[in-house]
């Protein structure tokens, strides 16, 4: 039950990750279904693949406006389009060593952190999925929107290595954001 | 991920035996003795145990980190040269060659080779580079397209070798330019495609030969024998050797195709010495001369190196170009002769001068301190054997400018004190704990003593961040406008040994604001403050920082009176300069085999181990130590604009010269002292500081960011109460504070509250 949960909300961090990153998804570690998650970068926060449409998936704040981020640079961006190729493909190693070359290039840009963790998330490494969202977080002080999802990744990393309370904490950031945002 | 899964597949003849007992019987009547079938086969154990294992035996190769350009990377130009000079790229007026690159001002065009790494082949690329300063402005492909980033390939900065100290850089067969080959053939063995492994018409006509000249003029070996003398160590020049490399030559072919015997000696003839490395095979010789991989010679290079086999050190370019010259013509007119080249060819080829690289090209073991670690980071997952052997591609994290400018930095100061005296240096990079650098003391007679890893010495006031981090962690107790008593104190220590801390001016001060005590470095008042707080909690400080404590903990702690190497401080300070995210550090990213296969990899990990606010709160005290406090000499070594944190170490009798800071992207910390612990008469800021600046000097680095993180803000304090103040109020200062947790108001504030915006006026 508590899985089923979490999945949903696994589908949810992943699908915004891919909108505010550009970094395409695949499936969650132990999911086959939500597989290529094919969301278009430019549509607005679309959550056609997600799993059975669950409750906090489907939450309409992902609609809330958020600041516009500072652009990557061109480099940067270049090697995030390719992270995201190979990770697509399954090769996570590549693309987190991919993601590591972006953040020496630009190492205070929130995006590449949150990547980076989506990434370890993919593998299954849930410890540093946790962190490196924290630290995408301490850079993310003014885009709501990429705090969001980084608090859904950490809930749910958090969950997933039985930190029953610490998801709650983290879901309880993903509240009181979901609350910011629809204001 | 630890454990050694691997083993790599070689490409292995496996010893087939081709009529071989018609051999035995047939050397069994040559030699008509019971015995000698024994003596047969023991010999034919050892051709096969040598060609199967010498031939692959690989040294693993261990490259720097590649240099990546892009709009706005920050390097010097003369640090682009750099590095195309340790890639072997040679300049030319126009660059169209892999392996060349121009320059015309600001403006480089290079053509790179392309290179496999582990995230990815990079392919071979014609681009240019535009600098505007110490930047790169502008990076598009030489036909104008779009190229976001360019990574050039790594430079070798070493191999790991077995024992014997011998390299190689292998090459296979259909990879070897056949011009090469005919050359071969041509000089050395003509009848290599037909004899059996020894040829009767070349001994024949050395046998003339030498009769002629009335001495030993040619020795009538074909490749095989050659081969075979190479699997000796010594060059003794008995009958009995030589009967018996005639019968391993013998033996050699008929376990072996020609083909197989021709690569194992491209791989294995001795082409050079190189102190004492000895240069093996034509992969490794072609670096070693001309800088460049084997594919990319020219004819008149793969022709001298070929007239090199006769005699390498008769016909040493660098030493006799012009012996080696006539030599090396020889053998491009034998080509022609002989119908491989024509005989335009072979006369452009002679108009060529030399061309060797001016240095030799030493690869190997340019940075043996940094190879230390590295070393010691692959023993954890790797057998030596396999280090030495299977040919492992090993990718660092060493940046080879900051390396040097670490290294030259330690030298010159090093030289202008003492001629004795020592230390170690390592940079690493904030964010990601990639160790860039490592110095293991002066580049001059290193002998193995690594300081950077192995020199355990007091670290002084470098703990105190520690002490203060212990404070400030607890926001509700302290900020950094708390006071701080630094007065005359005694502390008993678990000995019940009483102990009276002085300030290094023998000074006190009375009451201090805490962020002053640590950026002028008070040590009455560091103490006081870490008995305050809490010993065990210091301690947990140091944990988390990364820093293992020691077994027993005395107030002397709080003045550093424990010992770490410098690598081990690194590591501290990163988790501070990082912003409470501890990272482990490394020095290898990624390790691939032969075949281009990843075996590993070694990816950034973080920890956060402190709140980034409580952090930024020390950050901010450290900012000032180098504006205002003990590192305010650093000044006038690095650009103005650049701000950066940091502090000094000193310990008693000024035995050791510490320091470490940072910027945003770079972390240094340096050592100075004498091996023997006794006195250096320098401080922290004069000795180490001063290594430090210049090395930060010599790089482009980003200052410290300006802004607060959010869960800090500026408040007004008054210095003589730690109290939050007003803007208006008298002799304030702004220092930032966690939200929500500022110190009560102070009597100015209450006093003027229903009034503000008029003492606003009056008292400015």
């Amino acid at each position: 039950m508590m899985r089923k949960v979490s999945s949903g909300v696994v589908g949810a961090v992943l699908a915004s990750s891919v909108l505010l990153s550009a970094c395409a998804t695949t499936a969650e570690p132990g999911s086959s279904r939500n597989g290529a998650a094919n969301v278009e970068r430019e549509t607005s926060r679309t959550t056609t693949d997600r799993p059975n449409g669950d409750s906090s998936a489907s939450a309409p704040e992902e609609t809330a406006p958020q600041a516009p981020l500072r652009a990557l640079p061109a480099a940067a961006a270049e090697l995030v389009r390719q992270a995201e190729e190979a990770s697509a493909q399954g090769r996570h190693d590549e693309a987190a060593s991919l993601l590591e070359r972006a953040l020496r290039i630009e190492p205070q840009h929130p995006v590449l952190w949150q990547n980076l963790a989506v990434v370890r998330y993919r593998q299954g490494d849930y410890a540093q999925a946790e962190q490196l969202a924290m630290r995408s977080n301490r850079l993310s002080g003014d885009y709501p929107a990429l705090q969001l999802t980084n608090w859904r990744l950490i809930a749910v990393s958090r969950e997933l290595r039985g930190d029953t309370q610490g998801a709650a904490a983290a879901a309880e950031q993903v509240q009181q954001l979901r609350a910011v945002g629809s204001r | 991920m630890g454990s050694r899964k691997r083993r790599t597949q070689r490409k292995v003849a496996h010893a087939r035996p081709k009529r071989s007992w018609l051999v035995y019987l047939l050397l069994l009547v040559v030699l008509s003795a019971p015995f000698a079938v024994g003596y047969v086969l023991w010999l034919d154990r050892q051709v096969v145990a040598q060609f199967e294992g010498k031939r692959w035996a690989l040294p693993a190769r261990v490259y720097a980190r590649p240099l990546e350009l892009y709009e706005g990377t920050r390097l010097r130009p003369q640090h682009l040269v750099a590095e195309f000079e340790a890639l072997g790229y040679r300049p030319v007026a126009q660059s169209s060659a892999p392996g060349t690159y121009s320059r015309n001002g600001n403006e480089f065009r290079v053509t790179t080779r392309g290179f496999r790494f582990p995230d990815g082949e990079e392919q071979a690329r014609r681009a240019v580079i535009r600098f505007e300063g110490n930047r790169v402005a502008a990076l598009s492909a030489a036909d104008g397209g779009e190229l976001p980033i360019l990574r050039l390939e790594p430079a070798i900065i070493g191999g790991i070798y077995p024992a014997h100290g011998e390299d190689r850089v292998l090459v296979r067969l259909e990879d070897v330019p056949p011009e090469l080959i005919h050359a071969l053939l041509v000089v050395e063995d003509r009848n290599f495609f037909q004899h059996r492994g020894i040829s009767w018409s070349g001994i024949a006509r050395a046998a003339v030969a030498n009769v002629r000249a009335g001495r030993v003029v040619q020795g009538g070996s074909t490749i095989t024998q050659q081969l075979v003398k190479n699997f000796y160590l010594t060059s003794d020049r008995t009958l009995r050797r030589k009967i018996n490399e005639a019968i391993m030559a013998l033996l050699l072919e008929y376990r072996y195709d020609k083909y197989e015997i021709l690569e194992a000696y491209l791989n294995e003839v001795y082409l050079a010495q190189d102190g004492n490395r000895s240069i093996h095979g034509f992969g490794l010789a072609a670096e070693y001369y001309f800088s460049q991989p084997l594919e990319d010679l020219r004819l008149d290079q793969l022709a001298m190196m070929a007239g090199l086999v006769k005699g390498p050190s008769f016909y040493n370019p660098r030493r006799h170009p012009q012996r080696t010259k006539e030599r090396r013509d020889l053998v491009l007119r034998m080509l022609h002769t002989y119908g491989s080249i024509d005989a335009e060819t072979a006369q452009r080829a002679i108009a060529r001068e030399l061309d060797v690289s001016p240095a030799p090209h030493r690869s190997d073991n340019r940075y043996p301190a940094f190879m230390d670690l590295v070393q010691q980071h692959l023993r954890r997952d790797y057998r030596a054997e396999d280090l030495s052997s299977e040919g492992l591609q090993i990718f660092t994290t060493l940046v080879p400018h900051v390396q040097e400018a670490a290294q030259r930095s330690l030298d010159q100061r090093l030289q202008a004190i003492d001629s004795e005296l020592q230390g170690a240096g390592v940079v690493v990079n904030v964010d990601d704990g990639t160790v860039a650098a490592l110095i293991g003391g002066r580049e001059a007679g290193y002998l193995g003593f690594n300081r950077a890893m192995q020199a355990r010495r007091p670290v002084g006031s470098l703990i105190k961040p520690a002490v203060y981090l212990a404070a400030l962690s607890r926001p509700d107790r302290y900020g950094l406008g708390s006071l701080v008593l630094d007065s005359p104190m005694e502390v008993q220590d678990a000995a019940g040994r009483r102990w009276e801390p002085k300030n290094y001016s023998g000074r006190y001060h009375g009451q201090v604001p805490l962020w002053q005590a640590l950026a002028n470095s008070y040590n009455v008042s560091t103490v006081w403050l870490g008995l305050d707080v809490g010993l065990p909690a210091v301690v947990d400080a140091l944990e988390r920082l990364g820093l293992r404590p020691p077994s027993r903990v005395y107030a002397s702690l709080l003045l550093g009176a424990v010992n770490y190497t410098p690598l081990e401080v690194a590591q501290m300070y990163q988790t501070i300069a990082s912003g409470g995210y501890q990272t482990p550090l490394r020095a290898v990213q990624s390790v691939m085999d032969a075949e281009g296969e990843v075996l590993q990899s070694y990816p950034l990990a973080v920890e956060q181990v402190f709140d980034g606010g409580e952090v930024f709160l020390l950050d901010y005290a450290l900012r000032q130590a180098m504006r205002s406090g003990t590192g305010r000499s650093a000044g006038r070594h690095l650009p103005p604009g650049l701000t950066v944190a940091g502090k000094t170490g000193t310990t008693n009798d000024t035995r050791d010269s510490w320091f470490a800071g940072y910027s945003s992207d770079m972390l240094g910390v340096f050592w100075l002292g004498h091996d023997d612990n006794r006195s250096t008469g320098l401080t922290g800021a004069s000795g180490a500081l001063q290594v430090w600046g210049q090395t930060f000097a010599s790089l482009e680095l980003r200052p410290l960011p300006d802004s607060l993180p959010a869960s800090v803000e500026m408040s007004w304090i008054e210095p003589a109460s730690g109290l939050r103040a007003e803007e208006y109020c008298a002799d304030v200062v702004q220092l930032p504070y966690i939200r929500g947790k500022m110190p009560p108001d102070a009597a100015c504030v209450e006093d003027a509250q229903p009034r503000r915006g008029r003492f606003r006026g009056w008292f400015q």
